[in-house]
């Protein structure tokens, strides 16, 4: 585990987080990584465009004749949008099924927007704002194009389930009965797996979208392509994945997960990324996923000029003046070059 | 840097809080810490019943008829509850101000209800709803009873500022140079001191008016009005509020931005000072509790009516229990666990079990 940033106020440090990055190629090679690559983390929401996998490989998402926008709400973690609410119930609708069919939970809506619209015309949420409605649709449509039980689709015993756990286990080269199953925030099940395991699998996706012999070759390329030409049905208005995509065309995929989880497939070189924040607070990793792909020289200028309010995030106090960045302070070239104390003085214009 | 807490999902470890405290008694001494006691950290909002021992020391609460009351709200980091906008407004009326002096910005109000009903009414909220709105308004009173202008009264060379400043630095014993400035989320000056002396001036404030101070009799008054409102310090539901409520206020618990905690424990003469390193909140809650628990603070029933805090429970969307938050701090013990994520990990009535 190493310091990947810091809050500052007044130039000192206020605060810090620690975590790890990976990242492999798709041989499962490591190319570069900041602390113990074998610890183990839960994929949460970052497994999303893996889990959809079956549901394209298996023929489903043809025959149900899904769009490539409906893809990307199934590997969305959506900020429930009206788009996004529109896309599942859409989807919904070509399995011939209802709101209530899905088992995701309701939560509060991610959107600033939309929240605040469901509170001053006095609305509850519906399952349609829970940020894995689109997940678990893909779940039931391929539960249901299989002849699956469509009413526990969610649990692990579920034949959907098993044959999402199959083929995330082959991405990442492990033993599907050896990888602990938890229980993820809608209930369906998540992965705990090493960081490097986590990275290969997105290394794969890579590799898969852009090899034309691969058995998974239209599957991947069909999340690739669904993610990076519909990035608004991924996260939403304002929301990193979003602008991420939005700012690097088709060159990757970038997967937000609770918990301060990110994955990123890289078309270039065939890379995967997994990055864990310990402590789980999303906000120090937008700064670090941005800074990780300047590094390894992904990020051409404009493209990081369109992102550099992930990038040293500005802090305001109440009058909004500025205050304090979130800075990112990780060198994937020379790890553990500089330690970092709460109470240090840390002038943030040595890191831009 | 040493795990305080940790974050498990289905048994295992999915997130760990490193952080640092120190319990100092009111001769200095340390008495347990974790990490090190002279890390500077920003105070934050843990500064505002020290702040307040400048206004009460003035004479200012009894030139303009201050009630306990009042004094908790300048202590406190309220919700926006009703009677806290109440009590603020009472101050400034008894300056002959309003709420258009106040320079603490305008913040949404940590009480949801609060919030849901400015939004359903689509409305700003004003500095009364502001957390800081206490504080603001007792520097207006101490520019009052000096007579200080109050513009600029949240500029660090404002005479009140300066003033503050040097009751602070008082009150710790020490030089200006042991404290850094920085500014605060509500615009007035912040405070970078270390844990030591952080945890020294909450043990001042827990031995009160028997604390060995010449601010004794402010300390004093500060000690019984945040333990007599509890509701005023924090607000309903939220943990300040609740921990002294929980516990008849044997103990005063004050909460900082950036996951700072304090508390003062009168009847042992000391002071706690917590901050997690990652800045979080969620940690701060069962790492007290444990910390009160293992100091012998709490009692049977006092424990049971706080488990919420002390084992805060992580749901799915549709209400299920997959995890908690756990403390993992033994203070005879500080470097006995070194959790990992991914760690099994299962909560077993008080103790943890890897």
């Amino acid at each position: 585990m190493e310091p990947l940033a810091v809050v500052t106020r007044d130039n000192y440090i206020e605060s810090i987080h620690y975590g790890y990055v990976c990242i492999v190629n798709s041989s499962g090679k490591v190319i570069y990584n900041l602390g113990e690559y074998n610890t183990r983390i839960f994929f949460r929401s970052s497994a999303k465009p893996i889990q959809v996998i079956p549901l394209l490989q298996s023929g489903a998402a043809d025959a149900l004749g899904f769009s490539k926008k409906e893809i990307a709400i199934a590997c969305a973690s959506h900020s429930g949008q009206k788009i996004h609410q529109e896309a599942v119930e859409e989807l919904l609708k070509k399995l011939d099924l209802s709101k209530d069919n899905l088992h995701c939970g309701i939560m509060t809506p991610y959107s600033e927007e939309e929240n605040k619209r469901l509170a001053a015309q006095g609305e509850s949420p519906s399952v349609f704002h829970c940020s894995c409605s689109g997940k678990h649709s893909a779940m039931l449509a391929l539960a249901k194009f299989r002849g699956y039980n469509v009413d526990n689709y969610e649990k692990k015993s579920n034949p959907v389930q098993e044959e999402i756990l199959k083929n995330l286990a082959e991405f990442a080269e492990a033993e599907a009965d050896t990888i602990p199953i938890g229980t993820d925030g809608c209930g369906a099940p998540i992965y705990l797996l090493p960081i490097h395991k986590i990275a290969l699998t997105y290394a794969k996706l890579s590799e898969y979208a852009q090899d034309r012999n691969s058995a998974y070759h239209q599957s991947c390329k069909t999340v690739f392509d669904a993610m990076t030409q519909y990035p608004e049905m991924v996260a939403g208005d304002y929301e990193f994945c979003t602008e991420l995509m939005q700012a690097t065309g088709s060159k990757l995929i970038g997967k937000v997960g609770c918990e301060a989880v990110y994955c990123l497939g890289i078309k270039k070189d065939n890379l995967g990324i997994c990055i864990k924040i310990a402590d789980g607070n999303e906000r120090a990793v937008y700064p670090v996923v941005v800074q990780i792909l300047r590094d390894i020289g992904i990020l051409g200028n404009s493209e990081f000029s369109g992102l550099k309010h992930w990038y040293n995030i500005m802090l305001k106090n109440n009058l909004g003046e500025e205050i304090g960045r979130i800075i990112p302070i990780c060198d994937l070239k020379s790890p553990i070059n500089k330690q970092y104390h709460l109470g240090d003085s840390i002038s943030f214009s040595d890191k831009v | 840097m040493q795990a305080l807490a940790v974050v498990s999902r289905s048994s295992r470890i999915e997130c760990i809080h490193y952080g640092h405290f120190c319990i100092t008694d009111s001769d200095k001494n340390i008495k347990y810490h974790i990490g090190d006691p002279n890390t500077k950290i920003f105070i934050r909002s843990s500064a505002k019943p020290i702040i307040a021992v400048a206004f009460v020391e003035s004479g200012a609460m009894e030139r303009f008829g201050i009630t306990l009351e009042e004094l908790a709200i300048i202590c406190s980091s309220h919700s926006g509850q009703y009677f806290h906008r109440q009590a603020v407004k009472s101050i400034l009326h008894k300056l002959g101000l309003n709420e258009d002096s106040l320079l603490c910005g305008c913040t949404d109000p940590y009480n949801e209800e609060m919030l849901n009903l400015l939004i359903r009414e689509n409305k700003r909220p004003s500095p009364l709803f502001n957390c800081c709105s206490g504080k603001h308004s007792g520097m207006l009173a101490l520019c009052r009873f000096y007579g200080y202008p109050i513009e600029n009264y949240n500029n660090v060379n404002h005479p009140v500022q300066k003033l503050i400043f040097k009751t602070i630095t008082d009150l710790m014993g020490c030089n200006a140079e042991d404290i850094i400035l920085g500014v605060d989320g509500c615009t007035v000056p912040g405070y970078m001191i270390s844990l030591h002396h952080h945890s020294y001036l909450y043990s001042l404030l827990a031995s009160g008016y028997n604390a060995k101070s010449k601010y004794r009799n402010s300390l004093g008054l500060i000690n019984k009005a945040m333990r007599d409102n509890p509701r005023m310090v924090m607000g309903d539901g939220k943990f300040c509020t609740e921990l002294m409520k929980a516990c008849g206020s044997k103990v005063i618990g004050k909460v900082g931005d950036e996951g700072v905690y304090c508390v003062s424990i009168p009847e042992k003469n000391i002071g706690i000072s917590v901050k997690i390193a990652d800045g979080s909140e969620r940690a701060i809650y069962p790492v007290i509790i444990q910390l009160l628990k293992q100091l012998g603070v709490l009692n049977g029933t006092e424990i049971e009516n706080l488990k919420a805090w002390e084992y805060p429970i992580v749901k799915d969307y549709k209400g299920s229990v997959i995890g908690n938050i756990l403390p993992v701090i033994d203070i005879e013990k500080p470097f006995a666990q070194n959790p990992v994520t991914g760690q099994r990990i299962s909560e077993n009535e008080s103790r943890f079990i890897w």
